[in-house]
């Protein structure tokens, strides 16, 4: 297995809100399924998955409420708002705009 | 949208703060648990699993602190617990504390109490409607030197007819006296004549009944009255029925027809009814001349320049075509508030700029008590810098623990201030205009607390550099002893005295001008004897001694009743008191050569023969009146030493001739003592006298010398009039000696706040000084040594401290000299015999601040001799 990426300042924002964008989940539920859509390259370091999260919900891109979990214990659960929605659609062209720009100067140049 | 999603959960964090800290625990719990689950699934056994999910989470835990503290709930409680912190430091230095506390709490009371006075007197508007555009109007002569004269009624009616910019003027007559009957005893009462329109100019509507009617100001039918607030609650009994019904003035029927609101007091606080004013006919054609005062309303969006541009068009008009009258006769029209407060303005202005040097001082000084206290805490700075601290939290934290010093010194300040405001309008002068509306109103509040935090931000600057600029190196090696950062320090200190006392300076210059103008003041030759003489004012109502020789004749009643009571030497009447404000006349004098030349203002009084003896006015030659004098005996008058060395130089001027205002001629029969008849400090005018046949008023001064103390005679000089006429009342009982004081109220209450103010800086100042050479002295304790070790002597040692002390008086009182000279504008018309630039009081202040400087040296500098090179050397 090589070595896990750091994530880039920002695209964590991104993912978490694209994960939590179909289904409400917890803190631990999120960074599972980043590592397990990314098949284990991204690993999400916890000390920023919090703060993270605390950040997003500051800005209103997120709201929590507590809930049960898969194991039957209380939860925190995160879900996208209204205005955080919105925002993950621009956060996503813009990303696909960028790596779709990257992608070509790597191929090509 | 998107901001109430921000909102909600700060908001919940701020009033759930210890919730939201337990949610974080659970999450963090939750996640610990689910990890652990996952690591015993894949096979690892319980404890391992444990420890290593403890492990992953552990940089967790750090990471949801920092979340926390960036968050404002956060920076919130942060605050509140500085805030604590602060206090518990404070309760720990209660000296520090105490002097701290003290030193706001003087500022801050010394400037909200006398910017209640400001803002109430001057920047609060009159209580009219629209103030802004109400103006008062005078007349001015400047080739007589007259600036400032009540106007005419006939040039009011022609400004009034020719304005364009003026909407309506109004005209005021504030000599109305009347002796209200029934309802209790007799009482005199101050009225003042409204023209019809006067309510409506001002803006105002009585709260009960009606304004005058427009035709009621002519003879006849001008017997209605608008009664005051007070006198309709103490007289009436705030009985509403009173409306339509009469009252008995001056022995005449007026019929009540409405109460102003308690709001109304104009034109000051002392008018309790007012009357139509009724024009003597012979105004019209200016063959007689009344003073009145005249308000006018601007016209909407008009200027007082323009009114005053075309009132100056106007007056040259009428005086090309009134030359006897109008000839060099200039308008003024100002602002109505400006007109209001031009006698208290220069000590107003001058008391908030002493006010404001002390806040100055008060502020350098909490500023080197609180760097003081930095320096001495540097150590800890240091040592919690050094431990992981953010100089933003030192910084945030030293501004916190000025807080509850501020807070507490600005309450107590406030609440010493409302005090004062109390004490000042109580002892406030007679003559200080609105002063009703002095109080620590909220605006007042407003901007205390303004100062209050820019004080606390200017005062904390030094502390928080300390914090910022702590470093643990050079701390921890010599405890900043010798560091150049010290230095500085120090060096910043020094300069924060030396401009303290550059403050004080003019506040003591200022005080000592004031101190010595009282001197001067209380120097000056009256003319009179103020000692063993009361007075008592009568107003002869018309209506029962309707001619002239009736009311004389009532005088001479009354005066030999009273001549025969016991203790008393000697009773005279004059139409108006020394020091009572101007009433003048033109006259004409006939010059030894035969030439006659007009005196255009003159103090003019009748008297009765009594009444040079009785005010103690020294008879310089010829006699005073006597029975001769009389309705049908050759006209006589007294002239005053001034009006007589100026006119008839090196002769004896009895027996010469001056002409009386209503045209007769009238012979000298005596001269007597100039007096100050205006006021103590303005003497602008001779006087002559009349006697009181020739010439009568039913306004008039009853004057008693006594043998003893003159209040003893108050009493039986009431009863003696009351026999003679019982509807006949007395107002204005005082003796001279308190008619002399209160003349002097203004400037006594002036100098005294700027003398506290002197004081108080001086004391801060003193504190100040001793604390800087103090702390320099323990900085340099080993270098005293050092230098006692190498063969300097004791005396040297004091000196060295004793020059640090001179050092700062001296470049703080020269600087401090340079504001004093700028500020002396400010004094001028407050000084009385001296220059605003009096040497004495110039040197004054800095003296003082030198005596005291060497005093707060003495202490330091005494220890410092003391110190033994053979202790602080081992150390």
């Amino acid at each position: 297995m090589t070595k896990p990426t750091d994530l880039v300042q920002g695209t964590l924002d991104l993912l978490i809100m694209r994960t939590i964008a179909r289904e409400p989940l917890h803190g631990w539920a999120i960074a599972q399924r980043i590592q397990l859509l990314s098949k284990e390259v991204l690993q999400v370091n916890q000390g920023s998955l919090y703060p993270a999260l605390q950040r997003l919900e500051r800005q209103g891109w997120i709201t929590a409420d507590w809930g049960t979990s898969e194991n039957n214990r209380r939860a925190r659960f995160y879900r996208l708002t209204a205005p955080g929605t919105q925002r993950l659609q621009e956060e996503r062209a813009d990303w696909d705009r960028l790596s779709a720009a990257i992608s070509l100067v790597m191929r090509t140049a | 949208m998107r901001l109430l999603y921000r909102i909600i959960p700060q908001l919940r964090a701020i009033f759930r703060g210890r919730r939201v800290d337990a949610d974080v625990a659970d999450e963090i719990q939750f996640h610990i648990d689910r990890e652990t689950d996952a690591n015993t699934s894949r096979g690892m056994p319980f404890d391992e699993a444990r420890r290593v999910a403890r492990l992953t989470v552990g940089s967790v835990d750090d990471a949801m602190e920092t979340a926390r503290d960036q968050r404002p709930a956060a920076a919130l409680r942060q605050i509140i617990r500085d805030l604590r912190f602060g206090i518990r430091l404070l309760a720990k230095s209660p000296a520090f504390a105490a002097a701290a506390v003290t030193v706001v709490a003087l500022g801050i009371g010394a400037v909200t109490a006398i910017f209640s006075a400001v803002y109430g007197v001057m920047l609060q508007p009159l209580p009219f409607r629209e103030p802004e555009r109400l103006i008062s109007i005078w007349t001015k002569a400047p080739t007589l030197t007259l600036t400032r004269m009540y106007p005419s009624s006939a040039d009011v009616r022609d400004w009034r007819q020719g304005s364009h910019q003026l909407q309506d003027i109004a005209l005021i007559r504030t000599t109305a006296n009347f002796n209200l009957v029934g309802n209790g005893d007799a009482e005199r009462i101050q009225g003042a004549r409204f023209s019809p329109n006067v309510l409506a100019v001002l803006g105002v509507t009585p709260a009960l009944g009606r304004d005058f009617r427009s035709d009621e100001d002519m003879d006849g039918h001008d017997r209605v009255v608008i009664l005051s607030d007070g006198l309709w609650h103490r007289r009436f009994g705030g009985d509403s029925s009173i409306l339509g019904h009469s009252i008995q003035l001056n022995g005449a029927p007026y019929t009540v027809i409405g109460v102003m609101p308690p709001s109304f007091q104009y034109p000051t606080r002392d008018f309790q009814a007012w009357v139509p004013l009724v024009l003597d006919p012979r105004e019209r054609d200016r063959q007689v001349n009344q003073n009145y005062l005249a308000v006018g309303r601007l016209r909407a969006n008009a200027t007082v320049a323009q009114a005053q541009r075309e009132l100056d068009v106007i007056a040259t008009r009428l005086a090309m075509e009134h030359p006897a009258t109008n000839r060099d006769r200039g308008v003024i029209a100002e602002p109505m508030l400006a007109s209001a407060i031009r006698d208290v303005q220069p000590a107003l202005v001058a008391l908030l700029a002493a006010s404001s040097c002390l806040l100055v001082i008060a502020c350098l000084n909490l500023s080197n008590l609180l760097a003081a206290r930095a320096a001495a805490r540097s150590g800890e700075l240091a040592l919690r810098l050094a431990l992981g601290a953010s100089r933003q939290r030192l910084v945030a934290q030293a501004i916190a623990e000025v807080t509850p010093v501020l807070a507490l010194g600005g309450m107590i300040g406030v609440a010493a201030a409302v005090f004062l405001v109390r004490a000042f309008v109580a002892a406030a002068p007679p003559n200080m205009p609105r002063l009703e509306s002095i109080s620590v109103s909220t605006p007042v509040i407003l901007v205390s607390l303004a100062v209050l935090v820019v004080t606390g931000l200017l005062a904390s600057v030094i502390p928080a550099m300390h914090a910022w600029r702590a470093d643990f190196t050079t701390m921890s090696k010599d405890g900043g002893r010798s560091s150049t950062s010290g230095r500085r320090r120090a060096d910043a200190r020094r300069i924060g005295v030396a401009v303290q006392i550059a403050f004080a300076v003019p506040l003591l210059v200022g005080a000592s001008l004031l101190v010595r103008s009282a001197i001067k003041l209380a120097d000056v030759d009256l003319g009179f004897r103020r000692d063993r003489v009361a007075t008592f004012h009568l107003a002869i109502p018309r209506s029962k001694y309707p001619s002239d020789p009736e009311v004389a004749a009532f005088y001479d009643r009354l005066l030999q009743a009273i001549a025969g009571l016991p203790g008393v030497e000697k009773a005279g009447m004059v139409n108006r008191l020394p020091l009572a404000g101007n009433q003048t006349m033109s006259i004409s004098v006939e010059k030894a050569s035969g030439e006659r030349v007009d005196i255009s203002s003159i103090d003019s009084r009748p008297a009765t023969p009594g009444y040079f003896a009785a005010m103690g006015i020294a008879l310089r030659s010829g006699r005073s009146f006597d029975a001769r004098d009389d309705e049908t005996g050759v006209p006589v008058a007294i002239v005053d030493d001034r009006l007589s060395t100026a006119t008839w130089p090196g002769a004896d001027a009895v027996g010469k001739r001056v002409q009386r205002f209503d045209g007769v001629w009238c012979t000298v029969i005596g001269v007597v003592a100039h007096i100050r008849a205006n006021s103590v400090d303005v003497d602008p005018r001779p006087q002559v006298y009349w006697s009181h046949h020739q010439v009568t008023q039913d306004r008039v001064v009853l004057v008693v010398r006594t043998s003893g103390d003159a209040r003893a005679l108050i009493d039986p000089v009431g009863q003696a009039i009351k026999a003679i006429d019982p509807e006949q009342p007395v107002y204005d009982v005082r003796t001279m000696d308190t008619v002399v004081q209160r003349s002097l109220v203004q400037r006594r209450l002036t100098m005294m706040l700027i003398v506290a103010f002197g004081v108080i800086a001086l004391i801060l100042a003193a504190v100040g000084i001793y604390g800087v050479v103090a702390y320099g002295v323990t900085q340099r304790w080993r270098e005293f040594g050092i230098r006692v070790a190498l063969g300097a002597t004791r005396s040297e040692v004091t000196r060295l401290v004793l020059r640090e002390g001179i050092t700062m008086a001296l470049t703080g009182s020269v600087a401090g000299l340079v504001v004093a000279a700028a500020l002396q504008e400010l004094m001028s018309s407050l000084v009385f015999g001296i220059g605003a630039l009096d040497v004495a009081s110039l040197a004054a202040g800095p003296l003082a601040l030198f005596a005291v400087a060497a005093l707060a040296s003495c202490i330091p500098a005494w220890r410092a001799s003391a110190v033994d090179p053979a202790v602080t050397l081992r150390e």
